[in-house]
């Protein structure tokens, strides 16, 4: 009889069990009770598709168990862990049609499930001496011990399905040629430039009569052209393998039930072929040393005996080989233009546009004047002058026009030195080949042989009278004369009327 | 008299005495014009340079504007070349070479002459003219004349308005010569007259103010001759312009001397029981110190009060006390209103002369309605 666990329960009568973090009943082990092989197989299948079993491996026992009543069925045990654990393996147990049981020793109670979230407790166990004690809520079952199952020789055993969606699959292949096909199987890789490695191994004897071992080629392939796939996969003798894991790999046009990339049993140092339609796998249980498939190239040698060679004797200095030097359009775009060459005849119209110039422009060009024209130079770019031959900068000497190349295209410094490296003077390569040195010392700033000053005369600067300044008042005298009066006389006599001499006065 | 001759007389007047009073510069009378003459100078700007008379011109104006602003002032009337004339030749009767010997008397026939040219201008009819008047004779308080004492080794001389010849000033280490100039104010050339040459010429000089009373107004903090009030003065405040001109004019002097000016103008006119003129008195007093109430600080109306003199005070305190009654009709905020009240009764309550400034005000035919 099981009861369901409730909430905050704490009271336990199954031998073993616990209660987690989150309250659910859980034991140290953890145990599936799979029915037959096929839901096992099943069981791996599904369980290996999303989850690894590498977690499990190291306490997973499979078993076969037999119950009293003689039906065998093989559990699964593990370390439970936890129950996120517990609660993975029951859903893929529950998938397959399989129980989950948790408990430690001998005592397994049905695991949680979703009418039980917390689980079951078994309240009366069964006296036995049994292996196993599995109480579920449909049935209490004991079960005894019998032989462990390899995981791994069930893998082995498991036969591959066909599935032809891997025969186009990419990536590094196995090949594994008779030992007839073998070295043509080389020389087949070498003449094609494909990148590989080979080993030769052996295998005992098929049969009893046989007393030299089984030899084969195993080229391992990191890319096939896919030209190749179909001729590897239908040649008789060869045949080609895909890895499935660390250590294993499975016939082409076959897929094992099991991902077994989740089940590291394999040795990673050796190598598993499973064959498909039923063959036994070839197992390599240490890889052999490979190499690489081009030092396995024919060679061939000349039956002749060696000749006396012929030996070169030291000769007389060759003759020079000169080219002119040309120059031919270029499409590539122009890059680095910071030199122009303005003809004579055109420094009119230099200085017609001298007054168009922007600062920076007048500031960081220089010019020298020649008599084949000026020649500008700025390091910033000349484009905004766009008068003359733009030339481009192709050694801090050297100059070649813009939009033209120069053939034979010998690196700057070999053209530079061709020239006869003028220090002290930059080279400007015309459109006809020719070649113009003008000095260093001839460049000076545009912006000081640009502007013709004028002649300044002196002005006079006049002082400005203050217009507010109020002189003093000074009485100065001159002498009065003998006759100081002369000339005054006394004013008219007032009439009653005083004589107007202002306005009428303003009544107020 | 030729024209030709008026036009001379007038042409020098013009450019060696009345411009220069206006620009400034040297002045230079002589010799007298009389009173004929000074009577027929009308129209004599023609005569003058214009490059003078234009700068003249731009000068007057520029007085005026310190009481009017206008931009062009009317050339000078018959009576201002007639006053012009006259002040010429009471300037010239100060001469030191006038009243020699041989022309004892020349100096008071020119005062006379100067007196009767003066008494036949009329008042001025205008503010124009009295503005136009004020431009000429703004400045003839400022007249001086440089005194200079020259002294060397065997003697000194003495040379009034005229520069001493180079002669006697050279080598001036060797014979030691030291040179002392004095400015002499006009008003002090009269303490070098005789005592009855003095009072002739203080008495044209007074009638002479008293014709131009914007200057007279404008002047009044002078030393000498004492600012009175006149008809002419008071007659100026009669009319609102007129008003606003004559304070204009008496605010461009210092105000502590200007109060105490009109203190002591007022005083006498009280001390003569002058009413009516008093009222009027009273009334550019009161404005004054309505102004003052208004724009000034209690800090500086405080520290004026305590700093002038008897008759400032004695100014202000009339000027408070007839501004007290005017308070209610400035049409101000109640709250500026009762501090410009109580500045004004702090002027009027000063101390100093409030008893008579009560006993002025008891006397009056005004308070006994």
């Amino acid at each position: 009889m099981l009861d369901r666990i409730a909430l905050h329960q704490t009271r336990l009568h199954t031998p073993g069990l616990g209660l987690d973090a989150k309250g659910v009943a859980l034991g140290a082990k953890g145990l599936v009770l799979i029915p037959t092989v096929d839901r096992l197989v099943a069981w791996l299948s599904v369980y290996t598709q999303d989850r690894s079993l590498e977690d499990l491996l190291a306490s997973l026992e499979l078993r076969f168990v037999r119950s009293p009543m003689g039906t065998q069925e093989i559990t699964l045990t593990f370390a439970a862990e936890s129950s996120d654990r517990m609660d993975r393996v029951s859903e893929t147990a529950r998938l397959v049609g399989a129980f989950t049981f948790t408990g430690t020793s001998r005592h397994y109670v049905q695991y949680r499930d979703a009418a039980a979230p917390f689980g079951y407790d078994a309240t009366e166990l069964l006296a036995t001496d049994a292996a196993f004690a599995l109480y579920h809520d449909r049935f209490s079952q004991t079960y005894d011990a019998g032989k462990t199952v390899d995981l791994r020789a069930l893998l082995l055993r498991l036969m591959p399905h066909v599935d032809p969606r891997t025969v186009d699959e990419p990536g590094m292949r196995y090949i594994v040629a008779e030992e007839g096909l073998g070295a043509a199987l080389i020389h087949y890789f070498v003449r094609s430039q494909v990148d590989g490695e080979v080993t030769l191994a052996e295998w005992p004897p098929e049969g009893a009569f046989d007393d030299t071992p089984v030899r084969r080629y195993v080229v391992r392939v990191p890319e096939l052209p896919p030209r190749m796939r179909s001729l590897m996969r239908t040649t008789p003798g060869l045949t080609s393998f895909v890895p499935a894991g660390p250590g294993v790999a499975v016939e082409l046009g076959y897929r094992h039930p099991v991902q077994l990339r989740a089940c590291p049993v394999f040795d990673a140092g050796g190598l598993v072929l499973l064959r498909g339609r039923g063959d036994e796998p070839w197992t390599l249980p240490k890889m052999p040393v490979m190499g690489d498939l081009r030092g396995f190239a024919r060679v061939t040698l000349r039956d002749q005996e060696p000749r006396a060679t012929s030996v070169a004797r030291v000769a007389r200095e060759p003759d020079p080989v000169r080219v002119t030097l040309r120059l031919v359009p270029s499409s590539a775009p122009w890059r680095n233009v910071t030199a122009s060459a303005i003809p004579t005849a055109a420094l009119p119209l230099l200085r017609r546009l001298a007054y168009a110039l922007p600062s920076g422009a007048l500031k960081d060009t220089r010019v020298a004047l020649t008599d084949r024209g000026a020649f500008l130079t700025c390091p910033h770019g000349i484009e905004a002058i766009p008068l003359g031959t733009f030339f481009i900068q192709v050694h801090p000497g050297l100059y070649t026009p813009a939009g033209l190349d120069v053939v034979p295209k010998v690196a700057p410094e070999v053209l530079y030195r061709a020239l006869g490296s003028p220090s002290g003077h930059a080279v400007f390569i015309s459109h006809d080949g020719a070649a113009l040195a003008v000095p260093n010392d001839a460049f000076v700033p545009l912006e000081t042989v640009i502007l013709e000053a004028k002649s300044w005369e002196p002005a006079t600067a006049e002082i400005i009278e203050l217009a507010l300044t109020e002189e003093p008042l000074e009485l100065t005298l001159a002498p009065v004369g003998v006759f100081p009066l002369a000339g005054t006389a006394a004013a008219p006599a007032l009439p009653d009327a005083p004589k107007e001499l202002g306005p009428a006065h303003e009544q107020g | 008299m030729s024209k030709a001759d008026l036009a001379a007389v007038a042409q020098r007047l013009y450019e060696r005495f009345m411009a220069p009073l206006v620009l400034g510069g040297d002045l230079a009378p002589g010799p007298a014009i009389g009173g004929k003459r000074a009577l027929l100078l009308d129209g004599g700007t023609a005569a003058v340079d214009p490059d003078v008379r234009s700068s003249v011109d731009v000068a007057r104006v520029r007085i005026a504007r310190r009481l009017v602003p206008l931009d062009t002032i009317d050339d000078p009337s018959a009576a201002t070349w007639a006053l012009g004339a006259a002040l010429h030749d009471m300037i010239h009767a100060m001469h030191p070479d006038m009243g020699g010997a041989l022309h004892r008397s020349a100096p008071e026939k020119l005062l006379t002459f100067a007196s009767q040219v003066i008494d036949h201008t009329r008042a001025a009819g205008s503010l124009a003219e009295a503005v136009s008047r004020h431009t000429f004779f703004s400045r003839m308080f400022e007249i001086a004349r440089t005194d200079t004492l020259v002294s060397w080794w065997t003697g000194s001389r003495r040379f009034l308005g005229t520069e001493p010849p180079p002669r006697l000033v050279a080598w001036p280490d060797v014979r030691k010569v030291h040179v002392d100039r004095t400015r002499v104010q006009l008003v002090e050339l009269l303490g070098t007259q005789h005592v009855g040459r003095q009072e002739m010429f203080r008495s044209a000089l007074a009638a002479f103010l008293e014709k131009i009373p914007l200057t007279d107004l404008a002047t009044c903090n002078r030393p000498s001759p004492a600012f009175v009030w006149t008809g002419a003065s008071l007659g100026l405040f009669a009319t609102p312009n007129g008003r606003a001109l004559g304070l204009r004019a008496l605010a461009l002097g210092p105000s502590a001397d200007v109060d105490a000016s009109l203190g002591r103008a007022t005083l006498r006119h009280v001390k003569a029981k002058a009413w009516a003129d008093i009222a009027r008195i009273g009334d550019v007093l009161a404005d004054r110190a309505l102004a003052a109430a208004l724009t000034e600080a209690d800090a500086s109306l405080a520290s004026g009060a305590r700093e002038t003199n008897a008759d400032a005070h004695y100014a202000r305190s009339v000027g408070a006390t007839y501004a007290i009654a005017k308070v209610a009709s400035l049409g101000v905020h109640e709250s500026v209103a009762r501090r410009v009240t109580a500045r004004l009764m702090s002027l009027a309550q000063t101390g100093v002369t409030s008893e008579q400034v009560g006993a002025s005000m008891e006397s009056s035919p005004l308070s006994q309605g």
